[in-house]
This record gives C-alpha cells, structure tokens and sequence, in this order.
C-alpha cells in the first residue's frame, strides 16, 4: 500500500515536470521565437 | 519517526528552494541551505534534551520556511501561476511574470511538493507532543502559518484595479530615432490631454533604445512592473519585440509600425500606411508628373526595406524603370560613389531614405553634385535641415491642421513629424475609446474597423492588423514641407 502510494506521488511529479516543461517551452518561443540568444532580460529579483 | 520526516521534508523544502533563488541571486542562495543546519542542530537538541524551545524554535522556523517559500513563493506563485495561466489565460488572479527558464518553474513544483509534505509531517508531530509540551510556541508557528502564507498571497495576487488607466507608450527617445519618438511622445500625450474622459489616464513612457535588448528591458518593465493596460508603440524594429508580449499578456497593442506582420488582428494592430499604400500613393504622384526612371539609395532597415521592395514592386504594375538601388548602411559617411553611379543610370528621381545623421549627410551631397530632382517616401519628413531639398517633394501622411498648430504651439521644442503624431494620437484614441467603452477592451479594439481622426480615415478589414489609410503628398519649399495634396 505504502509502495503504491509513493509510486503514485512520484508519476504525479513526473507529470507536472513533464507537463511544466511543455509549457515553459511553449511560452517562451512564443516570447523569443527560434533565437536562442534571445532572453527575458528582466533581472529576476 | 515524523520528526525524522518533517527534517527531511523542511531540508528538501530547503534545499529546492535554493535551486530556485540561484535564478534570482546567483549561487550565493546556496547558503540559503545553512538553514537546514539550523534545524538539524535543533533536532539534536530537542531529541537530546527534549526541549519545548528547541521545539518551538524548530516549529517557527518550519513554519516560516513552508509559509513564506513553500506555499507563497513556490506554489502559489510558481506551480498554481504557471498551470492557471496557462490553462485558464483570462483568470486574472496572478500577477504577471516574465518569461523564466525550465529549471526556474521545476524548482518551484518541487519546493510546493516539498513543503506540503513538510506541513502533513509537522501536523504529525504537533499530535504526537505532549499536551503539555504544545504551549505557546505552537500557536505561534501556527499563526506564521496560516497569517504569513495569506498575507504572501495578498502580495502576490493580481493588483486591483484603481480606477487609473495605465498606457505604456514605447518608442525609442534616443538615437538616430530620437526625433520620431520625442514627437510620438508628445503626440500620445496631447490626445490625452486634449480628450474629456470619465475615468483618469496614466501615461508610462519607456525608451525601447537602440537595440534588441534594450526594447526587450523596456518592454518587460512596462507589461511586469508597471502593469500597463494597454500599449502604444512606434517603430517597427520595436515593435517586433513588443508584439510577442502583447499578445502573451493579453495587452491590445498599437504600433504605428509598417512591417504589416506585427499586426496580428488579435492584441497586436499597425497604424500607419502600408509600404503598399506608401508605393501606390508614390506611384500614382510619380506618374502624374511624368516620371519613367527611379533611382533608389536608401539605408538598410526593416521599414525602409519594406518601403523599397513595396515601390519596386509597384514600379514593375506601372512599367515604371528602377534604374539604380544601393542599400548603404547607417554608419556610411561618403556617398559620393553612390551619387556617380546612381547618376550615371540618368534616373528622371532619386528616392532616398535614411535615418540621421546619414540621411542628411547624403541629402547634402546630392545637394552638392548638383542633384536637385529628390524625392522619398517618407524619409524627408525626418530631415533636419529640409532647406537641402528646396523643391523636393515626398509622400507621407495627412495631417489634421488643427492637430499641427496645437502640437507646435504646445511644444515649440520638438518638431512635428507628420509620419508619427497622427497616428500615435489616434493609437491612444482608439484605446481610450474601448477603456470608456467599459467593454472588453481587446474585444472592443478587434471590433473598431473605422476611425475618423487626425490622420483622416483609417480603416481596418475585419480580423485584420492593420489599420491603412492614404498617404498624401508633400512638397519642401524654402526649407519648410505643407501638404501639396490630399
């Protein structure tokens, strides 16, 4: 039961990374297009 | 056993959010982790002594740390902002956020995920104290809790609106453009100043500069600090940068802008005569004076590229010759291999085009060869020193005279340019119209296909983006250019 539920949270996790990594993805060729160099250049503080 | 778990849960906590802040400060976060330290001394302590400070101290820091980066910083606005956003774009609960790498939004899934372990274990723990041993310390640490993760959130929730409307006006007020952007500034706020509203209008000017980077700081000030509502801009090359961030924050965007693709019908319009509607006007005037030769020298930009592909390709309809084209870059200071050449092709006009210096560098050495047959689209509008090209005549836009006296008589100190001040007192009118509309204010400008305004008529087919209208001709006579016709 233990194992099941540890399996569980852990594919859970894999999916919100895979899924948070489609979306990031997306948004920022959305904002750069193709250019790799291209970058928010807002400081992050 | 749960104390075990609550440490491993706070020091994974702990760390990811380290993982997280190298983002924003470097790798000095890492020793965000000495907190872990903090917790395992106090673990010892606690199990050694069975202290009730050790284990208040121990609730408050935990506390704090699932509070105030696990709940407020990594959850809500990291996990809950990027899946909301994404899913539900019109939600308006979270603030906007810059566009941030991969590993930035991993940390922050992998911190919540962290702290709420964190939170279920300390509540096992709390049970498991003596009664006697959960004084004030507990109630304490709960307080932070539930107080320090709601004020978090009020912090980081999208701001209320206040009544102010907030526009951002970009262009850049510097460099070879200074002299479009001053006057494009001035224009957006004399339409504010001219108009009677109900609700009050703030004007936030950014600088998009010289460079691709320096338009991309000042876009995302304007759209993630200021909170602008909506976005006046002027020239294309910034208005490519802007584009894409209108239209991922949802802000209706007008650039008096000619490369036709930034507008995309949706958050994004153009308002400004095509090149196409630049090329026919030129055309049609060129014509009817009896012109068969053109000889093109213009500087290499994106809208003045557009300007001479749209005239080439209006030239080849008409069976007009484009006898000479040099393209010359903005640093050039010697025209005149140029000027020999283009001669010798015996063009009946030479259109130019350029931004300053070198736009009056080459007016002046045309002027100085003896070349008096100049012509442009737009281009000399911006000169300053018109009196090179006495007799000159160019195609820009029209101009409500009423508009060009007030402009003048409130700032003497910045030329009116034709090709700007219209048009950006008609963006910013158009945006005042859907704010005191009270509609949807994306959905009120996709829906605007006519105005009426200082450039004349514009109109916009609809779900297109691009507001046209036509340019009219104009003539530069004892250094000063008047409208010659409509």
């Amino acid at each position: 039961m233990k194992r099941l539920r540890w399996t569980l949270i852990a594919l859970v996790m894999a999916a919100l990374l895979v899924s948070a990594y489609r979306i990031v993805e997306q948004r920022n060729r959305s904002f750069f297009g193709q250019d790799p160099s291209a970058s928010s250049s807002m400081p992050m503080h | 056993m749960n104390l075990r778990l609550s440490f491993a849960a706070l020091a994974a906590t702990i760390f990811f959010t380290s993982i997280r802040h190298i983002y924003r400060f470097g790798s000095a976060a890492l020793l965000f982790n000495l907190i872990t330290v903090v917790l395992a001394l106090l673990l010892l302590w606690i199990r050694a002594r069975r202290s009730t400070i050790a284990a208040g101290l121990y609730a408050l820091i935990g506390a704090w740390v699932i509070a105030g980066f696990g709940i407020v910083d990594a959850l809500w606005d990291g996990a809950l902002k990027l899946y909301v956003r994404y899913f539900f774009p019109g939600a308006g609960i979270f603030r906007r956020s810059p566009p941030r790498p991969f590993g930035f939004e991993a940390a922050a899934i992998l911190t919540a995920a962290a702290s709420l372990f964190a939170l279920y274990y300390g509540f096992r723990l709390a049970r498991t104290i003596d009664r006697r041993g959960r004084p004030v310390f507990l109630a304490v640490a709960l307080l932070v809790l539930v107080g320090g993760s709601a004020y978090g959130i009020s912090r980081r929730t999208a701001a209320r609106g206040d009544g102010v409307v907030r526009i951002g006006v970009i262009v850049p007020t510097h460099g070879p453009q200074r002299p479009l952007g001053r006057a494009f500034v001035r224009a957006v706020e004399l339409a504010r100043d001219d108009r009677a509203t109900k609700r009050r209008y703030e004007l936030v000017i950014a600088d998009s500069g010289t460079t691709p980077s320096e338009a991309r700081t000042a876009i995302e000030r304007l759209v993630y600090k200021d909170n602008v509502q909506a976005i006046v801009g002027g020239i294309s090359r910034s208005g490519q940068i802007v584009a894409p961030y209108a239209a991922a924050e949802r802000i209706p965007h007008l650039c008096v802008c000619s490369v036709a693709s930034i507008g995309d019908g949706v958050y994004n319009f153009t308002n400004i005569p095509l090149p196409e509607d630049e090329a026919t006007g030129w055309m049609e005037e060129a014509q009817r004076r009896g012109i068969r030769r053109v000889a093109i020298v213009a500087q290499n930009y994106p809208s003045i590229d557009g300007h001479v592909n749209a005239l080439t390709a209006e030239a080849a309809r008409r069976n007009v010759g484009i006898v000479y084209v040099n393209r010359f870059d903005a640093t050039t200071t010697d025209f005149r291999p140029i000027i020999k050449a283009a001669r010798e092709a015996n063009p009946d006009v030479y259109v130019i085009s350029g931004f300053n210096p070198a736009l009056d560098l080459l007016g002046g050495q045309m002027n100085a060869a003896g070349i008096h047959e100049v012509s442009a689209v737009v281009a000399l509008a911006i000169s300053e020193k018109k009196d090179l090209y006495d007799g000159a005549w160019y195609t820009d836009s029209w101009v409500d005279d009423g508009l060009r006296i007030e402009f003048e008589a409130r700032f003497p100190d910045t030329p009116f340019v034709a090709h700007m001040v219209p048009y950006a007192y008609d963006s910013f009118n158009i945006l005042a119209d859907a704010f005191e509309s009270g509609q949807d204010i994306g959905s009120y400008v996709r829906n605007v296909t006519r105005h009426r305004g200082a450039a004349g008529l514009i109109v916009r087919s609809p779900g297109g983006g691009n507001f046209r209208s036509r340019p009219a001709v104009w003539v530069i006579a004892n250094g000063n250019a008047r409208i010659e016709k409509e």
